[in-house]
């Protein structure tokens, strides 16, 4: 039984301690997250300022963008990453193929279609950052719900109840213990009372003179049946 | 004749030729660029061009007001305009706005061809082409599954032809990239359009030749400065450089063999006129770029060719400065949408 406390208090202390870690690299999480998404804000104006420049120089080059497109250049990988026992998806992009919009805008407004197409392309990538922040704080967070409840159980539940058995337990022995002790001593109270009862009794009756004492061997001088003194 | 000029050309063109000083004296003046710099809000700037010429050109215009309905609205008021002095001209005027949207044309055909190429519905191309370059075949673009085809069935009608025919035999036509296409179609254009204004002679000729001169050498300068870097070769770069202009030939030669900026200033010392807007150009985010100093050039020519009567280059002057306006107007309204007001004067203004 003490075993089992020992056992439930140590699960404890270690859950506690993964739900420490845990909580910890939500909180850098969620700093990163801040910073990123005030950084995104500044990025996106940044592109979409650079987008109407590029419109003033190059005219209307939307419908050709929108013609030409086939397939995704940069895209996403996922790969895992593991925190005290959590495994977080963090995205990472790569550059595939090549660059099928190079010469558009070469009769006018190259060097700002140049430019949008930079700032773009640091936008997207800070989404992809910002798209796996936040996945890992939401992953992070379910976690976290899922290990303080479970610490919050065992320490209010599992451990009282192990506690309160093990003190039902130590006062039912001492209980019995105590019974035991007590039945022994008015055992002997009892045989005291008895004793003590013979004894007068006995008392009385030799001074009464009906009870001869039986004949004491050691205490005889004389003896009839030695024939011959 | 050295006075037929004056002679004859207000007896087919004299009105329209009024009419279009009339509307070049409606444009935005310093004055109003001013007044729309200041607006807060693109409902602020609706209320100011509802003084200017433009009047109500946005009164049915349901709320949110956004740039880009500024723009259709802006773009198809001058397409009225334009229609209305096409429609009203003579020879030899009427094959000279032909020309003026063969450009447009142009941009049109090739988002055609590229949407067709790859099966996207018609309706919502038609939609999206300018409409100053509308022609009669557009609707049939679809029929054709590769660009030889529809260079055989559709163009062959329109205007285009003898530009299709030569940059290319056709069977090169399916491997090139369009861009390429687009520049190379331009380029043909280009030194048709000035081979039509030189044979016609006349204050036309001395007005429109350098307008399209500096129009050429503007393009190579461009097409030179933008393909640093990129894969297209110089050879084929040469090639699309458009050779009605001043740096025909020795300078083309030497700029289509130009590895950076620097050796694209040391050709242009040779040439007085471009050296001063060179040495305009500033660095970096700074100062103003070359496209930038380019427009100001041609916004200059166009206003100066106003100066001259009895010839057909004020219409061209006008829808030159006319679009300009419309892109300083919605560079304006971008600045204020996106309250980014640190470069709200980077327009470019029409003395």
């Amino acid at each position: 039984m003490k075993a089992r406390l020992k056992g439930a208090q140590t699960g404890r202390n270690l859950l506690k301690k993964k739900s420490d870690a845990l909580t910890l690299r939500f909180r850098q999480i969620l700093k990163k997250i801040i910073e990123t998404k005030m950084l995104m804000g500044e990025v996106m104006r940044e592109a979409a300022f650079s987008l109407a420049e590029a419109k003033f120089t190059a005219g209307d080059f939307s419908t050709t963008v929108i013609q030409n497109v086939n397939k995704a250049q940069v895209k996403i990988r996922a790969k895992k990453d593991n925190v005290a026992g959590v495994t977080l998806p963090i995205f990472e992009h790569y550059h595939e193929g090549t660059d099928s919009y190079e010469l558009t805008g070469l009769a006018r407004g190259g060097e700002q279609l140049a430019k949008l197409k930079r700032n773009y392309a640091k936008a997207v990538e800070l989404l992809v950052e910002l798209a796996s922040l936040q996945t890992s704080f939401v992953t992070l967070d379910e976690a976290i719900k899922i290990t303080n409840r479970r610490v919050n159980a065992i320490e209010h539940v599992i451990i009282p109840r192990i506690e309160r058995t093990l003190a039902y337990i130590i006062a039912e022995l001492d209980e019995r213990e105590r019974e035991e002790f007590y039945r022994l001593k008015k055992i002997q109270e009892k045989k005291k009372i008895l004793k003590e009862k013979t004894e007068r009794e006995l008392e009385k009756r030799k001074v009464a003179g009906e009870v001869t004492e039986p004949a004491n061997l050691l205490a005889e001088e004389k003896d009839e049946d030695l024939l011959f003194e | 004749m050295l006075g037929s000029a004056e002679l004859c050309f207000n007896v087919d063109h004299g009105y329209l030729e009024g009419l279009v000083r009339g509307c070049k004296a409606g444009l935005l003046t310093q004055q109003d660029y001013l007044n729309l710099v200041q607006c807060e809000t693109l409902e602020d700037l609706k209320v100011h061009l509802q003084t200017t010429d433009y009047g109500n050109f946005l009164a049915n215009q349901t709320n949110p007001l956004t740039v880009s309905k500024i723009d259709t609205e802006m773009r198809r008021k001058l397409c009225g305009e334009f229609e209305y002095f096409r429609n009203h001209s003579l020879e030899p005027l009427s094959t000279f706005f032909t020309y003026m949207t063969c450009g447009y044309m142009i941009d049109n055909v090739i988002l055609l061809v590229s949407g067709a190429l790859q099966k996207k519905s018609v309706r919502d191309l038609l939609g999206r082409c300018h409409p100053l370059g509308r022609f009669s075949e557009m609707e049939a673009v679809n029929i054709a599954d590769t660009p030889s085809d529809l260079f055989h069935a559709v163009l062959v009608e329109t205007p285009l032809a003898p530009f299709f025919q030569d940059c290319m035999s056709e069977n090169t036509l399916d491997e090139l990239n369009i861009e390429v296409l687009r520049n190379k179609l331009y380029k043909s254009y280009l030194e048709a359009f000035y081979n039509f204004c030189k044979d016609h002679g006349d204050v036309t000729a001395e007005i429109m030749c350098p307008i399209l001169e500096f129009e050429a050498d503007r393009r190579a300068f461009i097409i030179t400065l933008n393909s640093f870097g990129t894969e297209l070769s110089k050879d084929a770069r040469e090639a699309l450089y458009p050779t009605c202009g001043q740096l025909y030939p020795e300078g083309l030669r030497l700029l289509a063999q130009a590895e950076d900026f620097e050796q694209m200033k040391r050709v242009v010392d040779h040439y007085g006129v471009y050296k001063p807007l060179f040495e305009a150009v500033g660095d970096g985010s700074g100062g103003k770029s070359l496209e930038d100093v380019f427009y100001e050039h041609e916004v200059k020519m166009n206003v100066l060719a106003f100066t001259r009567q009895f010839h057909c280059g004020v219409f061209y002057a006008y829808t030159k400065l006319r679009e300009q306006e419309m892109r300083n107007i919605v560079w304006i309204a971008e600045c204020i949408s996106q309250r980014h007001r640190t470069k709200i004067n980077s327009y470019i203004p029409i003395p």
